[in-house]
């Protein structure tokens, strides 16, 4: 039962990426832009371009390019950029470090902050908490990342100067032995506290960025789900047998109602990464959405696919990783 | 008694032990002490890290600022003027033909790799510019062969006269030869070697580089010019931080010197006493190019229309005093520079000139094309709209990716009758603007956006190169120039200074506009304490 | 004691029950509220010459930068434009797009699911593998991405939005056809020999209204905010046309300095998005009390 579901799931990874390949590579030279002189420079003369082009390979024809980028894939190379001439992968490796603390951060945030939100505003329902909660969860939503991290930089960190404006570490702080490329786990297994402490302060802005937006919709899905199963049969029972209200809650009655809220959780992954991408750009987090915004602009084709099978490829794993939890988690499931 | 005599001798090795190290070059110099500032310098850059660190080929500011620290070339000039002076040549002279350059080269000189520099590093520097084919080797359009003539002495021989050619040695870098003989893969000629690494003979090397962060310099102990005086140790260059975050850095005093700065933050930085504003007159003028052969504007009149229609009064005061008038098709600061255009609104001539060639009320469309991100282009675009209104015509504002813009000016049909550029000449040299302006070789490229095709105006400027005199050779410039603008093929709007801000602690910085692009002259700086 | 109320909210109002303050938010609260604040938006959009006798497009250089006052609420910009003017006919330029984008999307998507379910089949199969391709990505980098290649300018960024965004609608749709396919009256109409044409306009179509009707609402504001997000990222409207992401995206240059410039723009995005999810919120609850909150 669960086998060919994974195995239709990786079959539509493939799909999808093969279909994002061709795609972007066959769109990415109809525009008008040449990358071979964008590389060469504003002051470039044409012999500099035409050699540019001939280093770029990007004189052969275009299904000639195609076939060596295939092959090069097949073997896991993701070709040079055309901007910087370094290897893709190494751009790819440096930078989804980046990505990944500030996401993994939020997630955990939101998870940790939602859930509970949630809960709170289920058992106090109709209760001033219960509204409290409500409000907010409509007034973050709809918030775009962007706006809301100029307004907290404004606040916190231009007025009030309690945040760093920018960056992952403080410009006379070296980052930490790279073991994993999250700063703060690095400078943990340093044991070094000055970095740690850097690290983390310049992660408040943009995490509570990221968080704040998703955090309402985690909290409602929870409260909703929660007093869905609170209604069911079985737990009036259980309250009926006497169990205390708060061991109903979480032994009996949140574990089921966690369901759904998995699910949410993953789909809110996708609107997670489009506001990353914002996020970076605002405060200046070197990721792999403001090198994927950079690489647009600069008609840098190969860095674009890259980071763009990179996204999809973690994107299409997470949803098959929740997925596989909504199977853990639910006992109906597993018969 | 046994005893005593070792013990002498091992006074006499310490205390010659102490004159060696005293004696050793680096540490203190040729004479004197060095006071070493007490904190590194940080520079705010304009722009995200460099694509590449080889001198033969980075043409951009990140790139250029890590090359001037690292590397040097024959000759440089003088900073700030543009006078030359030997820095890895000591003389030099030129043949009466015009076609031989022969240097004499400095002694006692070492690359950052420990190897010595001596004549092969120029052959195998200038050769190499030349087979990359690419970023510095138009300087060398015109070099037929490097000659080794002797211990330190090389020949540079050129295929016919040119005045350029020395105005622009100063852009080729010396490189370590056994760096390029360790690295070389194929025939690469060391690109990716040198792309992220350098083998220079200059003040400061590379010590790290924080991809997509920062790059660390630090002084080179062994540099030829010793460090006697005031230094600073260590340089890092940021990147990719945005331009309000970087002047919040430099008032708190984290960053040292920001560039370039908008107009915008002068006002707020101008009462700052920490704080130095710089303006420099650069060798950029700043144009509305032309298409000189699309529509309306393949009119003379309808040209000379729109450059009476500009408010040029109005741009320079939303520059805040920053931009003096363009009095010619190229900047004054540029030797052959010389009066050919008188920048001046006059509506009611323009709309006479209109009239004249059939549009009294206008009634036609042109489209201006501008980048996104930079603020006087958007400024003069929309003050261009605004003034072109009042003659009727519609001007159409397009934003547009440099490569997109590229693209399109190649062809006459989908080039833009206007696009806001900035220019700059890579040498001091009139000549050398006016060839990228305006020479028939290279219509629809950098610059010649105006389709402008005249052979008269070729062959003025072809002959001006080769003259060697240099009051022959400025007249003809100047009728070059006189020539361009009495067609009214581009729009001179003005000479933009150059603006960044630097902590007044920092002494001895101030932005080399004959730098190309960027010299930090990293080994005069230092900074007080404060 | 209290106990856990295990009634919904929605559920209509039995003689037994009060009516009390909550009950009146809960119903109607968040409709009040959402309306209140979208209301001057949509004024904005429709009458901007009334709410200020500025040009928004002229530029005037005397009075560039000035801060916020009793002559320029909102200060001015740049070019020494009234800022609170350029967020007043922004308010057209944003919701117009967002509006247009959304129409075009849910006109797609409707067509294509309601395809999709009645006939099912290959057709089926297609449209929603490749809806299902387009929904497996992160939209708003998708939406980059076609805007990318487009290039700059608002009708390029309305279409990519739109490309990026009609699966949900052909999801919807197809869920829906699907599920009134079996209905009683649409086997009967069929059985009675009626052409499929015929029973989707009569029958399926209008059964779908309402709850396309609440996803508009929902997805206006989500537009409204996904245009001005590529806007900021410098993929829509040019200038001097002010669309509000891209005026924050101008504004950011002077933002530390000047912000009055990029915050207001931002704060009009804000406000657009809560009020139109208090109305789809409470359009929600109030049309489709079946289907459940949220």
């Amino acid at each position: 039962m669960k086998a060919p579901l994974l195995v239709e799931k990786f079959l539509l990874l493939i799909v999808v990426l093969l279909g994002m390949t061709v795609i972007t590579f066959f769109v990415a030279r109809v525009i008008p832009a040449d990358p071979a002189h964008l590389a060469a420079g504003v002051d470039a003369t044409p012999e500099q371009v035409e050699t540019m082009r001939r280093e770029l390979g990007l004189d052969r024809p275009l299904p000639v390019q195609f076939w060596n980028y295939m092959k090069g894939l097949a073997r896991g190379d993701l070709g040079r950029s055309l901007a910087t001439r370094r290897p893709v992968i190494d751009d790819l490796k440096l930078f989804f470090p980046a990505t990944l603390e500030l996401a993994g951060l939020a997630i955990v945030v939101y998870v940790l902050a939602g859930i509970p939100m949630g809960v709170i505003a289920a058992v106090a329902r109709g209760r001033a908490a219960d509204v409290l909660v409500r409000i907010f969860s409509v007034a973050a939503m709809g918030v775009p990342p962007f706006a809301l991290g100029l307004l907290l930089q404004l606040i916190f960190s231009r007025w009030l100067g309690w945040f760093p404006l920018e960056g992952r570490l403080h410009t006379g702080i070296a980052p930490p032995p790279a073991m994993t490329g999250l700063y703060t786990v690095d400078s943990l297994l340093a044991q070094d506290w000055v970095t740690l402490k850097s690290s983390l302060i310049h992660l408040v802005l943009p995490v509570a960025t990221l968080a704040l937006g998703r955090l309402a919709v985690a909290a409602r899905f929870t409260r909703t789900s929660l007093l869905e199963v609170l209604s069911k049969d079985y737990v009036r029972t259980a309250r009926a047998k006497g169990l205390a209200k708060w061991v109903v809650i979480f032994r009996h009655a949140l574990p089921n109602a966690l369901i759904p809220v998995v699910t949410v959780i993953g789909i809110q992954i996708g609107y997670l990464l489009g506001g990353t991408v914002l996020v970076e750009i605002v405060f200046s987090w070197p990721g792999l959405g403001r090198y994927a915004v950079q690489s647009i602009f600069n008609f840098d084709f190969t860095s674009v696919i890259g980071v763009t099978l990179v996204i999809a490829t973690g994107f299409v794993l997470t949803n098959i990783g929740v997925d596989a939890m909504y199977r853990v988690l639910d006992p109906r499931q597993r018969i | 008694m046994s005893k005593r005599i070792p013990f002498s001798i091992l006074t006499v090795a310490l205390v010659a032990m102490v004159l060696v190290t005293m004696a050793a070059p680096g540490s203190t110099g040729p004479s004197g002490q060095t006071i070493w500032a007490s904190r590194p310098l940080v520079i705010g850059s304009c722009c995200d890290e460099p694509k590449t660190i080889d001198p033969a080929v980075t043409i951009d500011i990140p790139g250029t600022r890590i090359v001037s620290m690292a590397y040097e070339p024959l000759i440089s000039y003088r900073k700030g003027t543009a006078e030359f002076e030997p820095v890895l040549a000591t003389s030099w002279e030129v043949s009466p033909d015009g076609k031989v350059y022969t240097f004499q080269l400095r002694r006692g000189v070492k690359f950052h790799d420990g190897t010595s520099f001596n004549e092969r590093a120029v052959k195998v520097t200038f050769d190499r510019v030349k087979a990359v084919k690419l970023g510095v080797s138009f300087f060398l359009d015109n070099m037929a062969e490097v000659k080794v003539v002797g211990p330190m002495k090389v020949q540079i021989v050129l295929t016919r006269p040119d005045v350029a050619f020395l105005y622009g040695l100063p852009r080729i870098k010396i490189i370590s030869p056994s760096a390029l003989a360790k690295n070389r893969r194929g025939d690469d000629w060391g690109q990716d070697f040198f792309r992220s690494n350098e083998a220079g003979t200059g003040p400061y090397r590379l010590d790290r580089w924080d991809r997509a962060r920062q790059i660390e310099m630090v002084a080179f102990k062994d540099y030829w010019r010793g460090w006697s005086g005031k230094h600073i140790q260590r340089i890092i260059d940021r990147f990719s931080v945005d331009l309000s975050t970087k002047l919040l850095l430099l008032e708190r005093g984290e960053m040292d010197i920001i560039e370039p700065i908008g107009l915008s933050d002068i006002k707020r930085l101008q009462n700052n006493p920490r704080v130095r504003i710089g303006a420099v007159d650069v060798l950029r003028g700043y144009y509305h190019t032309v298409n000189n052969q699309r529509g309306p504007l393949r009119d003379k009149r309808v040209r000379q229309a729109m450059l009476l229609a500009f408010p040029y009064d109005e741009m320079r005061q939303l520059m805040s005093g920053y931009a003096t008038p363009l009095r010619s098709v190229v900047p004054s600061t540029l030797d052959g520079f010389c009066t050919a255009f008188e920048p001046r609104q006059d509506l009611v001539r323009a709309k006479q000139l209109l009239a004249e060639a059939g549009f009294p009320t206008g009634g036609f469309r042109l489209t201006l094309v501008y980048l996104p991100g930079i603020e006087p282009e958007r400024l003069s675009a929309q003050l261009f709209k605004a003034a072109l209104a009042e003659l009727g015509v519609t001007l159409d504002l397009q934003e547009k990716e440099w490569g997109t813009l590229l693209e399109s000016q190649k062809r006459v049909d989908t080039a833009p009758d206007f696009a806001a550029l900035y220019v700059t000449s890579p040498v001091p040299y009139a000549g050398a603007q006016l060839f990228r302006l305006g020479h028939s070789s290279i219509r629809g490229q950098s610059y010649n956006w105006q389709f402008y095709d005249n052979k008269e105006f070729d062959k003025l400027i072809e002959t001006a190169q080769e003259t060697l005199d240099r009051t022959r050779r400025n007249e003809m410039l100047c009728r070059a120039q006189r020539m361009l603008m009495d067609d009214a093929a581009i729009m001179p709007i003005m000479n933009q200074q150059w603006l960044d801000a630097s902590r007044s602690r920092v002494t001895g910085y101030k932005y080399d506009p004959y730098a190309y692009v960027f010299d930090l002259h990293a080994y005069g700086l230092f900074i007080e304490g404060e | 004691m209290a106990t856990v109320d295990v009634t919904r909210s929605a559920l209509p109002l039995t003689p037994t029950r009060s009516l009390t303050l909550r009950v009146i938010w809960q119903r109607y609260g968040r409709l009040l509220f959402g309306g209140m604040i979208l209301l001057p938006f949509v004024l904005f959009a429709i009458f901007p010459g009334i709410f200020s006798p500025y040009d928004p497009l002229k530029i005037s250089v005397r009075d560039t930068y000035a801060q916020p006052s009793l002559r320029h609420p909102f200060g001015t910009d740049e070019l020494g434009r009234d800022v609170f003017t350029r967020v007043v006919y922004g308010a057209r330029v944003s919701l117009t797009a967002a509006v247009l984008t959304i129409l075009a999307a849910s006109a797609a998507g409707v067509f294509l699911g309601v395809i999709a379910g009645y006939w099912g089949g290959w057709t089926d199969r297609i449209i929603t593998s490749v809806g299902d391709m387009v929904l497996s990505f992160p939209s708003l980098i998708l939406a980059m991405a076609v805007a990318a290649a487009l290039g700059p300018g608002l009708s390029h960024s309305m279409m990519a939005v739109a490309a990026v965004w009609w699966p949900v609608y052909s999801r919807l749709m197809r869920g829906l056809a699907l599920h009134l396919k079996h209905e009683g009256y649409v086997e009967a109409a069929r059985a009675a020999g009626g052409r499929s044409l015929y029973i989707i306009r009569r029958h399926v179509f209008p059964n779908s209204l309402s709850a396309l009707n609440v996803r508009i609402s929902l997805d206006i504001g989500l537009a409204v905010q996904v245009l001005a997000s590529l806007g900021f990222i410098g993929l829509g409207a040019s200038p001097p046309t002010p669309e509000w992401g891209a005026m924050v995206s101008w504004g950011r240059t002077y933002f530390l300095t000047y912000w009055w410039i990029g915050i207001f723009p931002a704060l009009a995005i804000i406000l657009v998005v809560i009020g139109t999810s208090l109305l789809g919120d409470a359009l929600n609850d109030l049309w489709n009390p079946v289907l459940g909150a949220s």
